[in-house]
């Protein structure tokens, strides 16, 4: 089907999703960037055949460390760059101009002047996206008013707090009413209190329009909200599931021994199937199950030790970690300590 | 369409309602970009001063110091000598031209410096991810700063009859046009070279490096006649040479009573006294056709799919 057929698809069947239903509002084939080599850096390939599927009103996480192709894959979406091969298509259609149409993206820095007022910012990017004075009007007052930021309309946006501006940066976004809203690390910088609020905010709009949502973090709780999750590593996707399911495939629990002794010698006896891996702190070790007695077991073999050690339900850091052996607060391609030393078994 | 300078002072409407055609969306985006260029510059007065006040010092300064050495028949040769403009006009006033095109060329740099600016902010982005069709981003960064260039060059005109010089109402038309033409095409040298550059640090090391030596050897300071063979043939090749003589001919023809020119004699001109002192039409159909390159250069460089951003 073309773009046009998709249009009149869309239009035919009213502004609700018509299109979501017969096309995924993302869809992302066998995607490649390589940058090239320079004086000071030899060539880096970004993305190795990203594959990635989004239905329409979904609302996924991308999540990886630093360096591992996320915000490569958000500017590739989004038209900012090129790829040196692969497809990206949005409710079907693979025209640039189309797709443009029908996303807007959040980058990791607002997308505002900082020497406009906060209507003067909003006024522009209407214009950009062709909105008449009129439905620009209409919408600016509309998303102020539903973000509680009227009375910052004529604030100049540098005289504005991070957390704030970040706020009207997503009105901004939504002034033309995307369908497909991309999100790079639009966290970034906010402290928890406004993060909160940013990520309230971003899922109420979700829920009123109908959109779906791809945002890029490398933070995990910022991941866990959302009902997928894909995790990237090394511009490849490594894993891609609910969030729930990924932590599921690890075990139980994440038990960690503090120190660096032998964990095995502690716990001799208590339950030797465990698999034991270094980390920065000491070991870990994942239990396969959550049973009660076991656990305890295990917890009172420590404790006999003297051991300092703390028991968790897995997180998807530690998800991340397992599959990739790697880190999520460490740059990509800087393996954890974990994934330098072989694994050791409890006696 | 209808630009609105109120409150909403960045909104360009349409009376049709939603635009027609991406070209009809492309003006209307140059135009809000342009505007947007205004207003950061209003707002942002220090560029005014910066802008301004090391050209007005360098003019003082040179055309005090070298005023007397430059004297007479020097000033005469410097000036157009060759008797084709008869009499020499004050040193200050020969170097006006060439310090409208300086104050024109920084306001240019510091216009495409926010570019990089706005790549930096993040509002560049915005913009690139929208619909919009490219060009209309850089035409509307060329215009925007092609304006403030104008507006602050011209200014200098009011020097004029402080100089001693006098220019009636033709002689105001051809310079403005000249000036706003040259604006356009030192604006898109800058907006070419921004868009690649990485970091001001690195734009202001290329532009020192490509539009300081073009405005010296573009008879801001000397005369084509009066330098050496191969500084003449570099001269004759730059274009803001044609483009500042054809600033400097309407002043030159009432400062010193002439036509301004072998224009209106070319026939029985040598070639060297055309290229010397070429008409007015001459040097702006040269200087229109830098500034349409340089316009199309721009716009390519910036319409171009990129692999980073």
């Amino acid at each position: 089907m073309s773009v046009d057929q998709a249009e009149e698809v869309r239009e035919a069947e009213g502004d609700g999703g018509g299109v979501s239903a017969l096309f995924a509002a993302l869809e992302v084939r066998g995607l490649w960037l390589t940058y090239s080599a320079t004086r000071r850096a030899s060539a880096v390939e970004a993305l190795k055949g990203v594959n990635l599927r989004i239905m329409g009103g979904q609302a996924v996480a991308l999540l990886g460390p630093n360096g591992s192709g996320k915000s490569t894959l958000m500017k590739i979406v989004s038209g900012l760059i090129v790829s040196d091969a692969g497809e990206v298509s949005v409710f079907g259609s693979s025209e640039v101009g189309a797709i443009r149409r029908r996303i807007s993206v959040v980058f990791q820095t607002n997308g505002l002047d900082p020497h406009l007022t906060v209507e003067e910012n909003l006024r522009c990017q209407a214009s950009l996206y062709g909105l008449t004075r009129d439905d620009a009007d209409a919408r600016i007052n509309e998303e102020l008013d539903r973000a509680g930021l009227t009375e910052k309309r004529h604030a100049y946006v540098k005289a504005l707090s991070l957390g704030m501006a970040r706020r009207v940066d997503l009105v901004r976004a939504l002034l033309h009413h995307p369908r497909l809203l991309l999100l790079d690390e639009p966290t970034v910088g906010l402290d928890p209190v406004a993060r909160a609020h940013f990520l309230e905010e971003v899922e109420r709009r979700r829920l009123e329009y109908d959109l779906t949502i791809l945002m890029s973090t490398h933070l995990i709780d910022e991941a866990d909200r959302f009902e997928r999750c894909v995790f990237i590593h090394r511009g490849e996707v490594a894993a891609d599931d609910e969030p729930r399911a990924l932590r599921h495939r690890l075990g139980g629990l994440i038990l960690t021994v503090h120190g660096h002794a032998k964990p095995e010698e502690s716990i001799a006896g208590v339950d030797g199937r465990l698999e034991w891996r270094r980390v920065s702190g000491g070991f870990i070790a994942i239990t396969d199950s959550e049973n009660t007695e076991v656990v305890s077991r295990i917890a009172s073999g420590l404790a006999r030790e003297g051991r300092a050690f703390t028991m968790a339900p897995p997180t998807l850091a530690d998800v991340f970690a397992d599959l990739t052996g790697a880190s999520l607060s460490k740059r990509a391609g800087e393996e954890s300590d974990g994934d330098s030393t072989s694994s050791v078994s409890a006696a | 369409m209808t630009l609105t300078t109120t409150a909403d002072s960045l909104s360009v409407s349409n009376s049709q309602g939603r635009s027609e055609s991406r070209c009809g969306d492309g003006f209307r985006v140059a135009l809000v970009i342009c505007k947007r260029e205004l207003v950061r510059f209003v707002r942002q007065p220090t560029r005014i001063g910066s802008a301004m006040g090391t050209p007005v010092i360098l003019w003082l300064f040179m055309a005090s110091g070298f005023s007397g050495s430059m004297s007479g028949g020097m000033s005469g040769a410097m000036a157009g000598g060759s008797g084709n403009v008869g009499g020499g006009v004050p040193y200050s006033l020969y170097l006006l031209p060439g310090m409208m095109m300086l104050v024109a060329m920084f306001t240019a740099i510091f216009s495409s410096i926010s570019i990089i600016e706005d790549r930096n902010e993040g509002w560049l982005q915005s913009v690139l991810v929208s619909p919009t069709p490219r060009w209309s981003i850089a035409a509307g960064k060329i215009l925007g700063g092609s304006t403030i260039a104008f507006l602050q060059a011209i200014l200098l005109l009011a020097a004029v009859p402080i100089l001693g010089g006098r220019v009636g109402f033709e002689g105001i038309v051809e310079v403005v046009f000249a000036l706003f033409v040259s604006c356009v095409a030192m604006t898109g040298v800058g907006v070419a070279f921004a868009w690649v550059s990485e970091s001001t640090q690195g734009f202001h090391a290329v532009m020192n490096l490509v539009l300081m030596p073009l405005w010296m050897l573009s008879g801001a300071f000397f005369s084509t006649e009066s330098a050496s063979g191969w500084l003449r043939v570099l001269m004759y090749l730059n274009p803001l040479t044609w483009a500042t003589s054809a600033i400097r001919t309407p002043l030159d023809s009432v400062a010193s009573g002439g036509e301004g020119g072998v224009g209106l004699n070319v026939g029985s001109a040598t070639l060297s006294d055309f290229l010397n002192h070429p008409p007015w039409w001459f040097a702006m159909a040269v200087a229109c056709a830098f500034a349409v390159f340089m316009f199309a250069a721009a716009t390519w460089i910036v319409a171009r799919p990129r692999k980073w951003a």
